[in-house]
């Protein structure tokens, strides 16, 4: 195989892979498994769930804000535990994934992100819409995120926003 | 109309409230479309000191942010001469919302719909066509400009932060507050330049009351939120007081950090404390003490509109916008200090998970707000009972009270006049 067929079957391999990442991520938090999700994670890791007018400002203030695996943990732990909610389901609609580049073992990522809500008894609405900015690494034998800060466009958002994104 | 239609409009349109005064809350008060309006008119447009930004957020002459009073969309502007101005943003013509971005800096404001030009102030300085065209149409001769401002509003700031009322008759802003409710604003606004660290917004489906009086209610922060409770955040078993101002309408609930509970304080508590939930990362609670005195938290409510949050090194204003008996928004803006290291920047953005939309303790009470709709909406006939820690409206050195809601609705009858 030439050089070019091969740098190009290793960019279709890595994004087969990415793309396998992005799917089995909402999918663990479309089903509600919750310690799947954090399988997706580097350790350390950062993850944010902030709103674009924070992120274009600049602001460092996010709604989720974890900078540690054991902060993340810890906010599963009181999501099953502490916190009082409605129950309710999500789907995750992620489109669009891009590689922006590799920075040495870091790739750089982004995609599309709408998030459906239905609050048992409510009508289904949509929770937020935004972007996945993502830094992943491969780790133990996986692609993971060492950094995924979600960006969301709406200045509002329904009521509570509970589970991770 | 039917007859069981009639009797219900019968009920409310008497609005006579229980004889048990401020110890029961009729629920058509969270309900009803002209308890709303009401509201809007005689509590935010009457003489009330409403929030509406820090200084900070427009530094420069010309800098203005959008927000509102009550549900009126007003713009907070800084004047070219330093002074701040609060105006309304609607058109002195035909209404239209003027201005639409959310922050930014003008020179002057124009209504897109027919170029009408106001000043910084909100005066009137110029209309297309004033004249006519080839003397055709325009204005009537004697049309003054100045008699079409567009509504500016009394202001005040304390240490960098402003409020400001629709009633240019309103008391003082001190008189308002009252010394000891003064005392706690001071404590936070000590002169030091804020700085704002982001905003977070959400729309609840619930009265807009229901959230001013959660911060009226310490009852519920010691069987609700169990992470409160669990890392003794705010708990029954602390040193603990609610006071208020003479009239009842603002409160300030404080607490003192303790650490485990007392084994009388488990057993109340024992269907909400986890005793075995230790975080894996500490560094969320890295709490470190930064006002005089031994309060570890002060949670205000200024009526009408503000909630000043100071859990810990957390820090927000939680304004509170309403949006028809069934709605509310709530806007936080997260703040410190201009001098702040990075580490207690870093500190204030991880403890901010306790609080807003997302909040390990905050998404308990947008929760129950939205189920108090789902429960209260249909039985509007019903009343809320508020005995905890007796009936009357007086200062309390302990939790386990009611009071400050009391000492609300004491105040909310009269000024609505019910």
């Amino acid at each position: 195989m030439s050089t070019a067929s091969q740098v190009l079957l290793d960019q279709i391999i890595l994004k087969d892979h990415l793309q396998n990442l992005y799917n089995d991520y909402s999918l663990a938090l479309d089903q509600d498994d919750l310690s799947q999700w954090l399988t997706f994670f580097a350790n350390p890791c950062l993850y944010r769930i902030v709103s674009r007018e924070n992120h274009e400002l600049q602001l460092p203030i996010a709604v989720w804000h974890s900078d540690s695996m054991g902060m993340l943990r810890d906010r599963v732990l009181a999501l099953r535990d502490s916190t009082l909610y409605r129950p309710r389901y999500f789907r995750h609609m992620v489109s669009g994934m891009k590689i922006d580049r590799t920075d040495g073992e870091v790739i750089h990522a982004q995609a599309n992100v709408l998030v459906i809500e239905t609050v048992v008894d409510f009508k289904t609405q949509i929770l937020l819409s935004g972007r996945y900015l993502d830094q992943i690494v491969y780790e133990d034998g996986a692609y993971k995120f060492k950094e995924r800060i979600c960006v969301y466009d709406s200045i509002l958002l329904p009521t509570t926003l509970v589970y991770p994104v | 109309m039917n007859i069981a239609s009639q009797t219900l409009s019968h009920i409310k349109s008497d609005y006579k409230w229980p004889d048990a005064g401020s110890t029961r809350v009729p629920f058509w008060v969270y309900t009803d479309d002209e308890i709303y309006r009401r509201e809007q008119e005689k509590i935010f447009g009457g003489p009330s000191w409403s929030y509406v930004a820090f200084e900070v957020e427009i530094p420069n002459p010309g800098d203005f942010v959008r927000t509102s009073v009550g549900d009126r969309p007003v713009i907070v502007v800084r004047d070219k001469d330093g002074s701040i101005n609060v105006i309304a943003n609607s058109c002195a013509h035909r209404g239209v919302a003027f201005c639409k971005e959310a922050r930014g800096n003008a020179e002057s404001f124009t209504c897109p719909y027919h170029q009408w030009n106001y000043d910084l102030k909100g005066n009137l300085v110029g209309i297309p066509f004033r004249r006519g065209y080839k003397k055709q149409g325009g204005m009537p001769e004697d049309f003054d400009l100045s008699q079409h401002a567009v509504r500016s509003l009394k202001t005040h700031t304390r240490n960098g932060v402003v409020f400001a009322s629709f009633d240019h008759n309103v008391e003082s802003f001190e008189d308002y507050l009252g010394p000891n409710m003064l005392g706690y604003f001071d404590r936070v606004f000590d002169g030091r330049k804020l700085r704002v660290l982001g905003y977070e917004r959400q729309s609840i489906d619930c009265n807009w009351k229901l959230m001013f009086e959660n911060l009226k209610d310490p009852y519920h922060a010691s069987v609700l939120h169990v992470f409160l409770m669990t890392f003794g955040l705010f708990r029954m078993d602390q040193e603990s007081a609610v006071e208020m101002d003479d009239t009842g309408r603002h409160s300030a609930l404080i607490s003192r950090r303790a650490g485990q509970a007392t084994a009388e304080a488990s057993q109340e508590m024992k269907n909400n404390l986890r005793s075995n939930f230790v975080l894996e990362d500490p560094n969320l609670l890295d709490v470190v003490k930064e006002f005089p005195g031994n309060n570890s938290v002060v949670m205000l409510t200024f009526f009408p509109n503000i909630i000043i949050q100071q859990q810990s090194n957390t820090l927000a204003m939680r304004q509170i916008v309403p949006r028809s008996p069934g709605v509310f928004e709530l806007h936080w803006t997260f703040f410190g200090y201009d001098d702040d290291t990075e580490e207690m920047v870093r500190r204030r953005v991880r403890q901010a998970n306790l609080m807003g939309p997302a909040g390990l303790v905050s998404a308990d009470d947008s929760e129950v707000l939205a189920m108090s709709k789902t429960g209260m909406q249909p039985y509007d006939n019903r009343q809320a009972v508020l005995e905890m820690g007796g009936r009357d409206v007086k200062d309390a050195d302990h939790m386990i009270t009611e009071v400050a809601i009391r000492g609300f609705y004491q105040h909310y009858k009269k000024v609505m006049e019910l």
